[in-house]
């Protein structure tokens, strides 16, 4: 059996690549087998991994869900896709852990920001340079879909308040606190502990500097609720925020949503 | 002076008799704003920090925030 786009097809003695294309894939430009790219004429072998490439084709939702599965498990895989998600600020911890659950194809990401992309976030942010003077909402927006099209995104172009968290997050699955301003960290952990009780949460305290990044755990403050930081490290005039270090909180709190959806990190 | 008797984050801690939970606060050096405060499992409003006056016996578990993200 060959596996072909993440798919099995029946193998037979004698078959070549470009055989292979003009059946399944016509007018592929790029053929690669088991990771190389290689001619048509290739004489394929059992077992061999081919993947039939239309540059700038957009994957039907079916193969993306389907590759999904084959990478992450069927089961989680459906589980991810149900799923829904809060992420609070698309500063440098949400615009990686939206990036990072829109690649593993969770459902439907709530993303809520006020804030426009200038010079000064692009050296860790998920942004580019040529996406200055938009908001943030739409530029992530932008930049997800073409990671994965699939997912649903709404982009919340609003300041959040302690008082409008719970009505405009209520019905997700966990809540992803990414903000810069520590004032708004409080609100929003108060706002989730007195008004969405059920939900998981995850938040992030101590991410600037370049310590030891060992140093940044998860904190499980209760039942299914998380900081993530070392707890100290504060961003200010002399120490700034680096985009290592803040990533490595960011995927803390990616990888706690997975494992708070999963089950595995009791809820409430 | 009478006192009073608390444990905050886990540590036996003295107090005044009618301490606020913001003088609290304010002598533990925490900035009210990013302190989120939980008295006895349940969360005080932050509009209630000044006038919160702290009992023998409470249990207060304090959150800090430090900016960054």
């Amino acid at each position: 059996m060959l596996r072909v786009n993440e798919r099995p097809y029946p193998f037979h003695e004698g078959m070549r690549l470009g055989e292979l294309a003009d059946r399944l894939k016509p007018g592929a430009d790029i053929l690669v087998l088991n990771g190389t790219p290689a001619s048509r004429d290739s004489l394929l072998q059992d077992e061999d991994v081919c993947a039939l490439i239309k540059i700038g084709e957009i994957p039907s939702a079916i193969d993306m869900q389907h590759t999904l599965e084959a990478r992450h498990g069927r089961d989680v895989q459906r589980l991810f896709k149900k799923a829904s998600v809060g992420i609070m600020g698309i500063g440098g911890l949400g615009s990686a852990v939206a990036l990072s659950l829109a690649k593993i194809g969770i459902g439907k990401l709530i993303l809520a920001d006020h804030d426009v992309v200038v010079l000064s976030n692009i050296h860790r942010q998920h942004y580019f340079i040529d996406q200055i003077g938009m908001k943030k909402t739409a530029a992530l927006k932008k930049t997800m879909v073409r990671v994965n099209p699939f997912v649903s995104i709404t982009a919340l172009d609003v300041k959040l308040t302690e008082q409008n968290i719970p009505e405009l997050f209520g019905g997700v699955d966990v809540l992803v606190e990414c903000f810069d301003d520590p004032t708004m960290k409080a609100e929003a952990l108060r706002a989730a502990l007195q008004h969405l009780p059920e939900m998981g949460y995850v938040g992030a305290s101590g991410v600037a500097g370049y310590g030891d990044g060992n140093t940044i755990t998860c904190k499980k403050i209760k039942a299914g609720v998380f900081i993530v930081g070392d707890g100290t490290s504060e961003a200010g005039d002399s120490s700034g925020l680096f985009a290592p270090r803040v990533g490595i909180a960011a995927h803390h709190q990616a990888n706690l949503v997975v494992r708070l959806l999963l089950g595995l990190e009791k809820n409430k | 002076m009478k006192r009073v008797k608390i444990q905050c984050n886990g540590r036996q801690q003295t107090l005044a008799e009618d301490t606020t939970l913001a003088e609290l606060l304010d002598d533990l050096g925490l900035p009210a704003d990013s302190v989120v405060a939980e008295i006895n499992k349940k969360i005080i409003d932050r509009d209630q920090y000044a006038t919160f006056k702290l009992s023998s016996g409470d249990q207060v578990e304090l959150i800090r925030f430090v900016g960054g993200g």
